[in-house]
Protein backbone atom coordinates (compact mmCIF):
# COMPACT_ATOMS: atom_id res chain seq x y z
CA UNK A 1 0.00 0.00 0.00
CA UNK A 2 1.68 2.99 -0.69
CA UNK A 3 1.34 6.59 0.92
CA UNK A 4 0.87 9.46 -1.15
CA UNK A 5 3.24 12.49 -0.03
CA UNK A 6 2.15 13.59 -3.48
CA UNK A 7 -0.39 15.50 -2.18
CA UNK A 8 1.49 17.69 0.37
CA UNK A 9 4.57 17.26 2.31
CA UNK A 10 3.07 16.10 5.26
CA UNK A 11 5.21 13.16 5.77
CA UNK A 12 3.84 12.80 9.56
CA UNK A 13 0.41 12.92 8.79
CA UNK A 14 1.05 9.65 6.25
CA UNK A 15 2.33 8.37 9.13
CA UNK A 16 -0.48 9.32 11.20
CA UNK A 17 -2.78 7.67 7.67
CA UNK A 18 -0.42 4.44 8.13
CA UNK A 19 -1.57 4.04 11.77
CA UNK A 20 -4.69 4.12 10.30
CA UNK A 21 -4.56 1.78 8.36
CA UNK A 22 -3.40 -0.97 10.55
CA UNK A 23 -5.44 -0.03 13.67
CA UNK A 24 -8.43 -2.01 12.34
CA UNK A 25 -11.80 -2.99 14.35
CA UNK A 26 -12.43 -6.59 14.49
CA UNK A 27 -15.87 -6.98 12.85
CA UNK A 28 -17.80 -8.28 15.78
CA UNK A 29 -19.18 -11.98 15.56
CA UNK A 30 -23.10 -11.25 15.96
CA UNK A 31 -22.46 -9.31 12.81
CA UNK A 32 -21.07 -11.82 10.90
CA UNK A 33 -23.75 -14.25 12.54
CA UNK A 34 -26.21 -11.90 11.30
CA UNK A 35 -24.97 -11.09 7.79
CA UNK A 36 -24.66 -14.80 7.38
CA UNK A 37 -28.71 -15.40 7.73
CA UNK A 38 -29.13 -12.23 5.87
CA UNK A 39 -26.94 -14.24 3.05
CA UNK A 40 -29.34 -17.81 3.78
CA UNK A 41 -32.47 -16.00 4.01
CA UNK A 42 -31.82 -14.34 0.63
CA UNK A 43 -30.49 -17.87 -0.92
CA UNK A 44 -34.07 -19.12 -0.05
CA UNK A 45 -35.56 -16.77 -1.66
CA UNK A 46 -34.00 -17.05 -5.15
CA UNK A 47 -35.00 -21.12 -4.62
CA UNK A 48 -38.14 -20.01 -4.04
CA UNK A 49 -38.61 -17.36 -7.14
CA UNK A 50 -36.73 -19.58 -9.60
CA UNK A 51 -39.50 -22.27 -8.80
CA UNK A 52 -41.81 -20.08 -9.49
CA UNK A 53 -40.61 -18.18 -11.99
CA UNK A 54 -39.13 -21.14 -13.98
CA UNK A 55 -41.55 -21.50 -17.54
CA UNK A 56 -42.52 -24.97 -18.02
CA UNK A 57 -42.00 -25.41 -22.13
CA UNK A 58 -44.88 -26.01 -23.96
CA UNK A 59 -45.36 -28.71 -26.34
CA UNK A 60 -45.77 -28.56 -29.93
CA UNK A 61 -49.85 -28.73 -30.33
CA UNK A 62 -49.73 -26.23 -26.97
CA UNK A 63 -47.64 -23.58 -29.15
CA UNK A 64 -49.15 -23.83 -32.13
CA UNK A 65 -52.56 -23.70 -30.19
CA UNK A 66 -51.40 -20.40 -28.86
CA UNK A 67 -50.07 -19.21 -32.02
CA UNK A 68 -53.33 -19.07 -33.48
CA UNK A 69 -55.41 -18.11 -30.43
CA UNK A 70 -56.60 -20.82 -28.29
CA UNK A 71 -58.90 -23.14 -27.60
CA UNK A 72 -61.66 -21.09 -29.39
CA UNK A 73 -59.68 -20.81 -32.24
CA UNK A 74 -58.72 -24.20 -32.40
CA UNK A 75 -62.90 -25.18 -32.10
CA UNK A 76 -64.04 -22.77 -34.71
CA UNK A 77 -61.33 -23.68 -37.01
CA UNK A 78 -62.30 -27.89 -36.88
CA UNK A 79 -65.61 -26.95 -36.96
CA UNK A 80 -65.46 -25.29 -40.36
CA UNK A 81 -62.67 -28.28 -41.40
CA UNK A 82 -65.57 -30.65 -40.74
CA UNK A 83 -68.22 -28.35 -42.66
CA UNK A 84 -65.97 -28.26 -45.78
CA UNK A 85 -65.61 -32.07 -45.76
CA UNK A 86 -68.95 -32.42 -45.32
CA UNK A 87 -70.21 -30.29 -48.44
CA UNK A 88 -67.42 -31.52 -50.56
CA UNK A 89 -68.79 -35.16 -49.38
CA UNK A 90 -72.46 -34.72 -49.98
CA UNK A 91 -72.98 -31.76 -52.24
CA UNK A 92 -76.37 -30.42 -51.63
CA UNK A 93 -78.52 -30.44 -54.46
CA UNK A 94 -79.17 -26.39 -54.58
CA UNK A 95 -75.41 -25.74 -54.73
CA UNK A 96 -75.04 -27.61 -58.00
CA UNK A 97 -77.30 -24.72 -59.19
CA UNK A 98 -75.33 -22.16 -57.91
CA UNK A 99 -72.12 -23.23 -59.24
CA UNK A 100 -73.39 -23.59 -62.63
CA UNK A 101 -74.57 -20.04 -62.63
CA UNK A 102 -71.17 -18.81 -61.35
CA UNK A 103 -68.85 -20.77 -64.18
CA UNK A 104 -71.07 -22.05 -66.69
CA UNK A 105 -72.59 -25.56 -67.40
CA UNK A 106 -70.09 -26.47 -69.94
CA UNK A 107 -67.16 -24.52 -68.26
CA UNK A 108 -63.68 -26.44 -67.73
CA UNK A 109 -61.51 -25.28 -65.03
CA UNK A 110 -58.06 -25.18 -65.30
CA UNK A 111 -56.01 -26.91 -62.61
CA UNK A 112 -52.56 -26.38 -64.17
CA UNK A 113 -51.84 -23.11 -66.03
CA UNK A 114 -52.26 -23.37 -69.64
CA UNK A 115 -48.04 -22.62 -70.24
CA UNK A 116 -47.00 -25.35 -67.67
CA UNK A 117 -49.37 -28.00 -69.68
CA UNK A 118 -47.47 -26.86 -72.56
CA UNK A 119 -44.23 -27.83 -70.98
CA UNK A 120 -45.77 -31.27 -69.57
CA UNK A 121 -46.81 -32.42 -73.24
CA UNK A 122 -43.73 -31.28 -74.56
CA UNK A 123 -41.95 -32.95 -72.15
CA UNK A 124 -43.55 -36.03 -72.60
CA UNK A 125 -43.19 -36.03 -76.28
CA UNK A 126 -39.59 -36.06 -75.74
CA UNK B 1 -7.48 -27.27 -8.30
CA UNK B 2 -8.13 -23.68 -6.10
CA UNK B 3 -10.19 -23.98 -2.95
CA UNK B 4 -12.94 -21.47 -2.29
CA UNK B 5 -10.76 -18.71 -0.39
CA UNK B 6 -8.82 -18.30 -3.61
CA UNK B 7 -12.10 -17.77 -5.63
CA UNK B 8 -12.83 -13.93 -6.85
CA UNK B 9 -15.68 -11.92 -5.09
CA UNK B 10 -16.86 -12.10 -8.58
CA UNK B 11 -16.92 -15.69 -8.78
CA UNK B 12 -17.71 -16.39 -5.38
CA UNK B 13 -21.10 -13.82 -6.03
CA UNK B 14 -22.32 -16.01 -9.25
CA UNK B 15 -21.56 -19.27 -7.18
CA UNK B 16 -23.91 -17.73 -3.81
CA UNK B 17 -26.56 -16.93 -6.25
CA UNK B 18 -26.17 -20.58 -7.43
CA UNK B 19 -27.28 -21.52 -3.59
CA UNK B 20 -24.01 -22.22 -2.50
CA UNK B 21 -23.49 -21.85 1.65
CA UNK B 22 -19.58 -21.89 1.68
CA UNK B 23 -19.57 -18.89 -0.98
CA UNK B 24 -21.58 -16.99 1.56
CA UNK B 25 -19.30 -17.99 4.26
CA UNK B 26 -16.15 -16.85 2.71
CA UNK B 27 -17.64 -13.68 0.94
CA UNK B 28 -18.84 -12.85 4.61
CA UNK B 29 -15.68 -13.13 6.52
CA UNK B 30 -13.24 -11.45 3.08
CA UNK B 31 -15.79 -8.78 2.79
CA UNK B 32 -17.64 -7.85 6.18
CA UNK B 33 -14.26 -6.50 8.20
CA UNK B 34 -13.51 -4.14 4.87
CA UNK B 35 -16.64 -2.94 5.02
CA UNK B 36 -17.22 -2.14 8.42
CA UNK B 37 -14.21 -0.67 9.01
CA UNK B 38 -14.75 1.56 6.22
CA UNK B 39 -18.04 2.70 7.29
CA UNK B 40 -16.87 2.90 11.26
CA UNK B 41 -14.06 5.81 9.61
CA UNK B 42 -16.68 7.40 7.71
CA UNK B 43 -19.00 7.38 10.19
CA UNK B 44 -17.08 7.33 13.83
CA UNK B 45 -19.80 4.98 15.68
CA UNK B 46 -19.59 1.42 16.12
CA UNK B 47 -23.43 0.91 15.94
CA UNK B 48 -23.82 2.66 12.96
CA UNK B 49 -20.92 1.22 11.55
CA UNK B 50 -22.55 -2.50 12.17
CA UNK B 51 -25.66 -1.45 11.17
CA UNK B 52 -24.40 0.03 7.53
CA UNK B 53 -22.38 -3.12 7.34
CA UNK B 54 -25.38 -5.41 7.30
CA UNK B 55 -27.36 -3.04 5.12
CA UNK B 56 -24.41 -3.11 2.54
CA UNK B 57 -24.12 -6.88 2.67
CA UNK B 58 -28.13 -7.65 2.36
CA UNK B 59 -27.91 -5.26 -0.68
CA UNK B 60 -24.85 -7.34 -2.28
CA UNK B 61 -26.99 -10.69 -1.51
CA UNK B 62 -29.94 -8.87 -3.20
CA UNK B 63 -27.77 -8.07 -6.41
CA UNK B 64 -26.01 -11.77 -6.87
CA UNK B 65 -28.39 -13.32 -9.21
CA UNK B 66 -28.44 -9.80 -11.85
CA UNK B 67 -24.42 -9.44 -10.66
CA UNK B 68 -23.05 -8.73 -14.19
CA UNK B 69 -18.82 -9.42 -13.65
CA UNK B 70 -17.51 -7.03 -16.25
CA UNK B 71 -19.63 -3.97 -14.52
CA UNK B 72 -17.64 -3.27 -11.90
CA UNK B 73 -15.70 -4.84 -8.68
CA UNK B 74 -17.51 -5.86 -5.95
CA UNK B 75 -15.36 -4.14 -3.52
CA UNK B 76 -15.85 -0.90 -5.55
CA UNK B 77 -19.91 -1.91 -5.71
CA UNK B 78 -19.39 -2.41 -2.01
CA UNK B 79 -17.51 1.10 -0.83
CA UNK B 80 -19.99 3.01 -3.21
CA UNK B 81 -22.92 1.35 -1.45
CA UNK B 82 -21.25 2.02 2.28
CA UNK B 83 -20.46 5.83 1.06
CA UNK B 84 -24.03 6.15 0.12
CA UNK B 85 -25.40 4.38 3.43
CA UNK B 86 -23.35 6.67 5.42
CA UNK B 87 -23.96 9.72 3.58
CA UNK B 88 -27.79 9.29 4.52
CA UNK B 89 -27.27 8.77 8.31
CA UNK B 90 -24.95 11.51 8.31
CA UNK B 91 -27.21 13.49 6.82
CA UNK B 92 -29.72 12.60 9.41
CA UNK B 93 -28.07 12.30 12.31
CA UNK B 94 -27.08 14.75 14.97
CA UNK B 95 -23.29 15.43 15.35
CA UNK B 96 -21.15 13.23 17.20
CA UNK B 97 -19.12 14.53 20.09
CA UNK B 98 -15.35 13.90 19.55
CA UNK B 99 -15.33 11.93 22.90
CA UNK B 100 -17.87 9.66 21.36
CA UNK B 101 -15.97 8.43 18.56
CA UNK B 102 -15.09 4.65 18.86
CA UNK B 103 -11.86 4.00 19.92
CA UNK B 104 -10.67 0.96 17.85
CA UNK B 105 -10.29 -2.20 20.14
CA UNK B 106 -6.17 -2.80 20.48
CA UNK B 107 -5.62 -6.57 21.24
CA UNK B 108 -1.91 -6.43 21.55
CA UNK B 109 -0.89 -4.11 24.22
CA UNK B 110 2.88 -3.77 24.49
CA UNK B 111 5.94 -1.85 22.40
CA UNK B 112 5.73 1.92 22.88
CA UNK B 113 5.74 2.55 18.92
CA UNK B 114 2.13 0.73 18.89
CA UNK B 115 0.95 2.68 21.85
CA UNK B 116 1.89 5.62 19.46
CA UNK B 117 0.22 3.80 16.45
CA UNK B 118 -2.89 3.91 18.58
CA UNK B 119 -2.30 7.33 19.60
CA UNK B 120 -2.29 8.92 15.89
CA UNK B 121 -4.92 6.89 14.59
CA UNK B 122 -7.32 8.08 17.22
CA UNK B 123 -6.14 11.79 16.62
CA UNK B 124 -6.76 10.81 12.72
CA UNK B 125 -9.82 9.26 13.81
CA UNK B 126 -10.89 12.51 15.71
CA UNK B 127 -9.96 14.58 12.76
CA UNK B 128 -11.78 12.51 9.93
CA UNK B 129 -14.98 13.18 11.85
CA UNK B 130 -14.43 16.99 11.41
CA UNK B 131 -14.12 17.36 7.94
CA UNK B 132 -17.43 17.94 5.15
CA UNK B 133 -18.25 14.62 4.13
CA UNK B 134 -17.23 14.11 0.57
CA UNK B 135 -13.52 15.21 1.63
CA UNK B 136 -13.88 12.35 4.62
CA UNK B 137 -15.18 10.04 1.73
CA UNK B 138 -12.07 10.64 -0.59
CA UNK B 139 -9.64 10.77 2.00
CA UNK B 140 -10.41 7.65 3.67
CA UNK B 141 -10.35 5.68 0.53
CA UNK B 142 -7.43 7.57 -0.47
CA UNK B 143 -5.28 7.67 2.03
CA UNK B 144 -6.58 4.74 4.20
CA UNK B 145 -7.82 2.55 1.65
CA UNK B 146 -5.44 2.81 -0.27
CA UNK B 147 -7.57 3.31 -3.66
CA UNK B 148 -6.66 5.03 -6.96
CA UNK B 149 -8.02 7.84 -8.54
CA UNK B 150 -9.72 6.44 -10.92
CA UNK B 151 -11.44 3.99 -8.43
CA UNK B 152 -12.35 6.53 -6.34
CA UNK B 153 -14.12 8.43 -9.07
CA UNK B 154 -15.68 5.68 -10.03
CA UNK B 155 -17.09 4.70 -6.37
CA UNK B 156 -18.46 8.36 -5.74
CA UNK B 157 -19.28 8.95 -9.13
CA UNK B 158 -17.27 12.14 -10.08
CA UNK B 159 -14.40 12.95 -11.78
CA UNK B 160 -11.07 12.05 -10.87
CA UNK B 161 -10.02 15.80 -10.87
CA UNK B 162 -12.54 16.59 -8.16
CA UNK B 163 -11.24 13.33 -6.43
CA UNK B 164 -7.82 15.17 -6.23
CA UNK B 165 -9.18 18.15 -5.34
CA UNK B 166 -11.09 16.66 -2.59
CA UNK B 167 -8.12 14.60 -1.79
CA UNK B 168 -6.00 17.50 -1.26
CA UNK B 169 -8.44 20.39 0.33
CA UNK B 170 -9.32 17.13 3.18
CA UNK B 171 -5.54 16.66 3.48
CA UNK B 172 -4.62 20.38 4.21
CA UNK B 173 -7.71 20.60 6.69
CA UNK B 174 -6.47 17.66 8.57
CA UNK B 175 -2.84 18.65 8.57
CA UNK B 176 -4.07 22.50 9.63
CA UNK B 177 -6.59 20.03 12.92
CA UNK B 178 -3.46 18.13 14.06
CA UNK B 179 -0.59 20.28 13.18
CA UNK B 180 -1.11 21.68 17.03
CA UNK B 181 -1.19 18.05 18.47
CA UNK B 182 1.93 16.93 16.78
CA UNK B 183 4.00 16.76 19.86
CA UNK B 184 1.54 14.30 21.31
CA UNK B 185 1.40 12.31 18.54
CA UNK B 186 5.49 11.86 18.55
CA UNK B 187 6.17 14.47 15.98
CA UNK B 188 8.42 16.77 18.68
CA UNK B 189 11.18 17.13 15.46
CA UNK B 190 8.52 17.80 12.64
CA UNK B 191 9.23 20.83 11.84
Amino acid sequence: MSTHTEDTKDIWLDECFAAARQDTTAAPDDLITKILADAGTMQQEFATQSLVATPVRAGLFARVSQALGGWPSITGLATASLAGVWIGMSAPAGLEGVTQALVGAEAVIDVVDQYYQAEFELAGDL
Amino acid sequence: MASIEELSDDALLVMYANGDRDAARVLTLRLTPRVFNHALRLLGDRAEAEDVAQEAMLRLWRIAPDWQQDQAKVTTWLYRVVANLCTDRLRKARPVALDAVEEPVDEASGPVEKMQDRIRAQALQRALSDLPERQRQVVVLRNIEGLSNPEIAEIMEISVEAVESLNARGRRRLAASLSDKREELGYVDAH
